[in-house]
């Protein structure tokens, strides 16, 4: 083993999307160091343009179909992982864009939130990327460090404290599983190259298997499977409503990236991937019912949406196993389909929360939503769209979503698992509804209520998010074929055509 | 040439730019953005028309063909939104978009005290997008898509002042209607899916010409099947025998909307979809006699309702049902060409009336029995003299539109042979009710327009001739309904590309014809003016000898109390049987379903005690379960 | 001569005592230190292993374990001192306003 690795220009120039974040996210630290100014719009912009250009970049790897190996074989780049890149950069775009109506609010715009931010971002980019256990741990802890700073971002709020305590004890507690399963691996094929590990699980399953459970587990805990996702609707709850945006979406799909990888790269050599599906149709069966049941009877929007995360987890656990049962590029496409709608929508929902949250109160209960359809109609439609795609009706994305999802189920032989997930859809209507009906169909007892309805501290940066993730949602639903054409691109670069 | 989206984005762009930002400009803003969309659709359907006339010669140019995208693809069925161009669908287009055009014009002299103003023209513009989607649609599932949504807004517009009950109940009557319709429609075209495996309509051709040769009898029984569904749907859309009860009730619907889609385009529909379809119908001689029969005893039955009618609107309503039966008599007997030629003048000379009644209305003070009128001639010259066009139209008076269609439909009847109907019947059905038409025509237009005014003395203080919105449409489409007869042969060799030349009739047979039908007309017309002008006790003595007959007709048959009294008193009691378990079964078991959902969620929040340590415990559980199954599972470790 | 059983068996242990003092202690400090705990005993792993196995590998990999586990730890006491500001206790047990 070389004693110095060499790490040469085209290294850097390879994780570039990553390394532009950070070094951002540096410039931000130093220029508010050096040269503090009241307004922080420049570090918003700053992060803006960063994640552009990541996103540019990704966009461009991905329709150039660039698949090239850095860093002694640590670091693959190809369109899967592009893929990834393209969604968290708009994820995080997104949560960026929802971020300083709600800090100034709160009292709380420092330039910090952005390095932060920027940095968990750079991590993510990394994940999807990692051929190599090191790798892969470095770009997850670098994701979940910055979060755990961001969940107790207003300082002064004993819930955010609460959350971020929360979230990092569990966090760190599965951290430390994971860290002793890629011992056990390593200990196994002693290199922590995916390449090398087919050795391990010949020469001594038994550790292979074990650190391959416990590593499968970090990530678990990480896309809030039950029973390890105890940690989301606190931490959702207590986070300050950007930060759960960003958490709800970008930390979210990171993992499933990771994870994928994982399964379809590391672990897909032999039957262990499928040694493994039963144990997932489980955890997938319970993640749906869980976290739909729990949600019908919460009153608090953004638990609600928490919950509801959970649940599209489970769902999104589906098509990762039949994309593995089918061995299928086209499965694995609807996965990735499935997630970049699901930024889409969750965000606005989020966002709308934004757009009424107050100084001294946010708009979170389902209650305060109540006469919103008279008194601000756009916004009302918009929060119809979102809640209507997240049921998946159509013709928005989110149905078209878990349309490919269950129709690939279906053809893995999944059945009994797609008819649960569509029980569980069904099930989901009816909270969602809630919020519809509130909107439109439920009297305010209280006729000063709507004065809650006014917009404090106007953003033009939310009111841009909130176009277009609307019109996302409904475009990329009638018009699915972009996406899903790169999708396929990228899904084909993980699972090449038989 | 223009690509054939943006014929139909035209209005939706005009109707989304009025719903989102309506509220922020004025009326004439509005007005204007509706009437030039739709100006604008016709001078894209009208350059695509040239472009065609001048590709001709060329047979493969004649159609334009715009995928516009894959709108569902699951396994066999696939329905890509093509949009298709033809002589057929251009004819259309220019009628939905001309005449469309010139009645959005009149609307917004005619509404423009309604406070509904700016609904009314989001409505029609949607209109206006379905319909093009239905006939530019080149696959039936989007042709279908079209036809509910034209449907859906004839559902809005009848039921536009739907403050008033009355209103309310025709939109709904209509609605439900077109669903019995819908149903054999869409029976239909499933049939054509589980048969043929496409539903597109050019695949369609071109299976079927090179399937024709190969028919047996259950293939036959097969097409016949189809085409008596897809019939179905189209008696329901086009209000023929059974399904007609709709269309009077309709009238409720201000009345530009009467002369847009209950005259002029959606009613016409069925007939475009028969067309469209023809060499399906061409596999089926047992098809096409029920349309030609049910055809021209719609046209005999709605015009001899149509002489009992005080409602100005209501005769025109079923002398829309009875032209509609002439176009269906036509395609029935395979004179397609004429059919749809009958489609056109009626469009001109129909939508004439109605704007003209609707002058006539807006006069009146929204007066529409004929019976307080009378005389109006010296007040409204201009609506005087295009009613009269229009009048000696549809009466069938030569050299007018009317005349020409109306022959060339009794000459191909009566050159026809069916199996259920012979062409001498079907002939003589058809002079009948062309003798009748031309009689109400005149007891309608001598009850408005001649003799002293039976109004109140209030109402004709306020007679006034209408503004140039009104009456500018009114003039053109007098001269449409006037001079568009003589276009007859041209319009043959536009349309030949799809339905082929019309065979020669022999010149004495001809002449004959256009004799007697133009001697029924003149007939009709004198008879009624000799009546109602000179011996108005004649109607009133017949009415007290023939009382009964009399109360039949005027009553329109009691048709509609025959549906009260069978079909709808089932549908109700199955209504109220359905409703019993709905609420006592469905509902208790969604209940309990629902409850029961939201205790297992209660109970499982308990759970989420909030309590970090509780959380590391499940997941500890977690973990030991999934390592015990992984170490069920995994394979013995090597030697 | 320790063996490599030896060294995986001290670690597992290790570990299952960084397990039970996440579980059962109530104090955030603790708890902290009881995620030390485990990471330390996959540190252990990894340096049993790279010695049975040859080759510095897993030498780097618990190093940058012990560069991570002390960016966590700064982070952690930076929450647990916010903690005791904003609820006055470090006993994660007080602090459940957030459940259902």
């Amino acid at each position: 083993m070389e004693s110095l690795i060499p790490v040469g220009l085209t290294d850097l120039q390879g994780v570039y999307p990553a390394l532009n974040l950070a070094v951002a996210g540096i410039v931000i630290l130093l220029l508010d160091a050096f040269f503090p100014m009241r307004s922080k719009l420049l570090s918003a912009w700053i992060t803006l343009i960063a994640l552009h250009l990541s996103f540019t970049c990704g966009l461009h790897r991905l329709t150039s179909g660039m698949d090239e190996t850095f860093f002694h074989g640590a670091v693959r780049m190809d369109p899967f992982t592009h893929a990834f890149t393209v969604i968290i950069c708009l994820a995080s775009t997104l949560a960026v864009l929802s971020a300083p109506k709600y800090l100034r609010l709160r009292d709380c715009h420092y330039a910090e939130y952005y390095a932060l931010i920027l940095f968990s971002v750079s991590g993510m980019l990394l994940f999807s990327a990692a051929e190599e256990l090191i790798m892969l741990f470095l770009a997850l802890e670098t994701m979940s460090i910055p979060v755990y700073c961001l969940v107790a971002f207003t300082r002064d709020n004993e819930y955010s404290t609460e959350a971020s305590m929360k979230y990092f004890v569990m966090g760190a507690f599965a951290t430390g599983f994971m860290v002793y399963g890629v011992a056990l691996l390593y200990g196994s094929a002693g290199s922590g190259y995916f390449a090398d590990l087919p050795r391990g699980a010949a020469s001594s399953p038994g550790l292979f298997y074990s650190g391959m459970t416990l590593v499968l587990i970090g990530f678990l805990f990480k896309i809030a499977a039950v029973p390890f996702n105890m940690w989301t609707p606190d931490a959702y709850e207590g986070a300050p409503t950007p930060v759960t945006t960003f958490m709800a979406e970008a930390v979210k799909a990171a993992p499933f990236s990771g994870m994928i990888k994982l399964l379809i790269v590391a672990f897909g050599f032999s039957q262990a991937v499928h040694l493994w599906m039963p144990a997932f149709i489980g955890i997938a069966i319970l993640t749906m019912v869980v976290g739909n049941m729990v949600a019908l009877v919460q009153t608090d929007m953004k638990r609600m949406l928490g919950y509801s995360s959970i649940a599209h987890s489970g769902y999104i656990l589906v098509g990762i196993v039949a994309s593995v049962k089918l061995n299928s590029s086209e499965a694995l496409a609807s996965v990735l389909y499935y997630l970049f709608i699901y930024v889409l929508m969750n965000a606005g929902a989020f966002g709308i929360l934004i757009l009424f949250s107050h100084k001294n109160k946010d708009t979170n209960a389902i209650d305060d939503l109540v006469g919103l359809g008279r008194e601000r109609p756009w916004a009302a439609a918009f929060m119809g769209i979102y809640t209507l795609s997240l049921t998946g009706i159509p013709p928005l994305g989110g149905f078209f979503g878990k349309f490919y999802i269950f129709s690939y189920a279906i053809k893995a032989g999944l059945t009994p698992l797609v008819i649960v997930a569509i029980l569980t859809s069904v099930m989901s209507a009816f909270y969602y509804l809630k919020i519809i009906v509130a909107m439109y169909f439920r009297e305010p007892s209280d006729p000063q209520h709507p004065a809650a309805f006014s917009y404090e501290g106007y953003s033009v940066f939310l009111i841009a998010m909130l176009c277009f993730t609307a019109f996302g949602v409904i475009y990329f639903g009638i018009f699915p074929k972009t996406p899903l054409t790169l999708a396929r691109l990228a899904a084909a670069s993980l699972i090449p055509a038989p | 040439m223009i690509l054939l989206r943006y014929i139909i984005l035209a209005p939706i762009a005009a109707l989304l730019l009025n719903l989102l930002f309506g509220r922020f400009w004025s009326k004439t803003t509005t007005a204007f953005l509706a009437c030039g969309a739709v100006f604008v659709s016709f001078a894209a359907a009208a350059n695509n028309c040239v472009y065609m006339i001048r590709k001709l010669a060329v047979p493969e140019m004649q159609t334009i063909f715009d995928p516009v995208f894959s709108w569902i693809s699951v396994g066999r069925v696939q329905v890509p939104v093509d949009l298709v161009f033809d002589p057929l669908s251009c004819v259309m287009c220019l009628i939905i978009t001309g005449v469309g055009f010139l009645i959005h014009v009149y609307s917004v002299g005619y509404m423009s005290h309604d406070p509904g103003f700016r609904r009314f023209f989001i409505y029609l513009n949607l209109f206006i997008a379905f319909m093009l989607i239905l006939v530019l649609a080149d696959n039936l599932a989007l042709l279908f898509v079209g036809w509910e949504g034209v449907g859906l807004c004839s559902y809005l517009l009848i039921g536009f002042w739907h403050t008033d009950m009355k209103n309310a109940s025709a939109g709904k009557k209509a609605f439900v209607v077109n669903r019995v319709g819908d149903l054999g429609f869409l029976l239909g075209m499933l049939l054509i899916l589980a048969v043929f495996g496409t539903l597109s309509v050019t695949d369609l051709r071109e299976l079927i010409s090179t399937a024709a040769s190969a028919m047996t009898p259950a293939s036959t029984a097969v097409a016949t099947t189809i085409c008596l569904l897809l019939f179905v749907g189209a008696t329901g859309k086009s209000a023929q025998i059974p399904l007609y009860v709709w269309l009077p009730d309709a009238m409720a619907g201000p009345t530009p909307v009467s002369a847009l889609i209950h005259a002029a385009t959606m009613v016409t529909a069925g007939v475009y979809m028969i067309a469209r379809l023809h060499f399906l119908y061409a596999l089926s001689p047992v098809a096409s006699a029920v349309v030609a029969a049910i055809g021209a005893a719609t046209a005999l039955f709605a015009a001899v309702i149509g002489l009992a009618q005080n409602d100005i609107k209501k005769v025109l309503a079923y002398s829309t049902i009875s032209q509609l039966g002439y176009m269906f008599l036509a395609v029935g007997v395979g004179a397609y060409t004429f059919g749809i030629f009958h489609l056109t003048t009626h469009a001109f000379f129909k939508a004439l009336l109605f704007l003209g009644s609707g002058s006539v209305i807006h006069a009146m003070s929204g007066e529409q029995d004929m019976q307080r009128m009378g005389g109006l001639r010296r007040y409204m010259p201009v609506t005087y003299w295009t009613f009269l066009v229009g009048t000696l139209a549809i009466a069938g008076i030569w050299p007018l539109s009317g005349f020409f269609s109306k022959d060339e439909i009794l000459l191909s009847a009566r050159l026809a042979s069916t199996p259920v109907l012979s062409g001498a019947a079907l002939f003589a059905i058809g002079l009948c009710a062309a003798f009748l038409t031309a009689f109400y025509m005149g007891r309608l237009f001598t009850l408005t327009f001649f003799g002293n005014s039976r109004a109140s003395e209030e109402t004709k203080h306020h007679i006034h001739e209408s503004p140039w919105t009104m009456g500018g449409p009114l003039i053109l489409l007098a001269v449409l309904a006037a001079g568009a007869g003589f276009g007859l042969r041209q319009f043959e060799n536009f349309l030949s590309p799809i339905f082929g030349h019309p065979e020669e009739a022999p010149h004495e047979i001809k002449l004959a014809i256009m004799a007697v039908s133009l001697l029924a007309g003149i007939t009709g017309l004198a008879l009624s003016l000799y009546v109602y002008l000179r011996r108005p006790d004649i109607p009133r003595k017949i009415s007290t000898s023939a009382s009964l007959l009399c109360d039949c007709i005027a009553n329109k048959f009691y048709i509609d109390e025959l549906y009260e009294k069978t079909v709808v008193r089932l549908v109700y009691i199955a209504g109220i049987v359905s409703h019993a378990f709905d609420k006592h079964v469905v509902d208790r078991a969604v209940n309990w379903t629902g409850g029961g959902l939201r205790f297992g969620g209660f109970m499982l929040s308990f759970f989420q005690s909030g309590n970090v340590g509780t959380y590391a415990v499940w997941f500890l559980i977690g973990v030991l379960a999934l390592l015990h199954a992984m170490g069920g599972v995994h394979p013995p470790p090597a030697p | 001569m320790i063996t490599l059983q030896e060294y995986l068996t001290v670690a597992a242990l290790l570990f299952s005592l960084g397990l039970l003092i996440v579980l059962f202690r109530n104090n955030a400090i603790s708890i902290l230190m009881g995620i030390e705990l485990m990471l330390n005993a996959a540190n252990i792993n990894f340096v049993a292993f790279s010695q049975s196995l040859g080759g510095l590998a897993g030498q780097v990999f618990a190093l940058f374990v012990i560069v991570a586990a002390a960016a966590e730890a700064a982070v952690a006491i930076a929450i647990i001192v916010l903690m005791y500001q904003n609820l006055g206790t470090t006993d994660v047990e007080k602090a459940k306003n957030l459940n259902g």
